[in-house]
């Protein structure tokens, strides 16, 4: 799910990598300490570049 | 995703559990974990790599990890892992001669009595050898 944000964005490979990991270790946290939780996934944009902050 | 993230967590508790298991009844000096097929390795997954190549140790086996994928490593040092203490290689061959090697050093000549292979089809897991003595 993550990832394909990630790749409908156009990051490159190692940009998706950190955003899934980033994921997994925010998911990982959610259950273990905080005992569950919602994933919101959303795209932000700046003037200059889409997919890039 | 909760699903997902515990069934990712026991999938690796299982692999523990059955590498130790393995090491001991095969006699194994050797651990080879394969993972070339991991599109991530977060901090749980790097954190119980090193607690295998830990576990191993202790049962007097060698682990050497191999095929990570150039995204992930970068990541993982981003992240501030390096994976103190796990030994890697670039891939399954390179892997096998670094164990062929450091068993040789200690005096023993490769005589593999036994090979174990594991592969676990629930992505994303590693797979992983366990090598006789």
């Amino acid at each position: 799910m993550t990832r394909e944000l990630a790749v409908a964005l156009g990051f490159r490979l190692v940009d998706q990598t950190k955003i899934v990991t980033a994921a997994s270790e925010l998911a990982r946290n959610t259950f273990v300490h905080g005992g569950g939780g919602a994933v919101l996934l959303e795209a932000l944009t700046t003037a200059r570049a889409a997919g890039s902050g | 995703m909760t699903i997902q993230v515990e069934m990712h967590d026991r999938l690796v508790m299982t692999l523990q559990d059955e590498l130790t298991h393995s090491i001991v009844k095969h006699r194994a000096r050797g651990v080879l974990i394969d993972i070339s097929a991991l599109e991530i390795v977060d901090s749980f997954i790097g954190r119980a790599l090193g607690d295998i190549a830990s576990m191993a140790r202790i049962l007097d086996a060698e682990t050497v990890v191999v095929g990570m994928r150039p995204a992930v490593a970068i990541t993982l040092v981003e992240l501030g892992l390096s994976l103190p203490g796990v030994r890697t290689a670039l891939n399954a061959e390179r892997g096998m001669a670094l164990i062929r090697q450091s068993l040789g050093a200690s005096g023993r000549h490769g005589r593999w009595r036994s090979f174990v292979r594991r592969r676990w089809r629930s992505n994303p897991m590693p797979t992983s050898s366990a090598c006789g003595r």
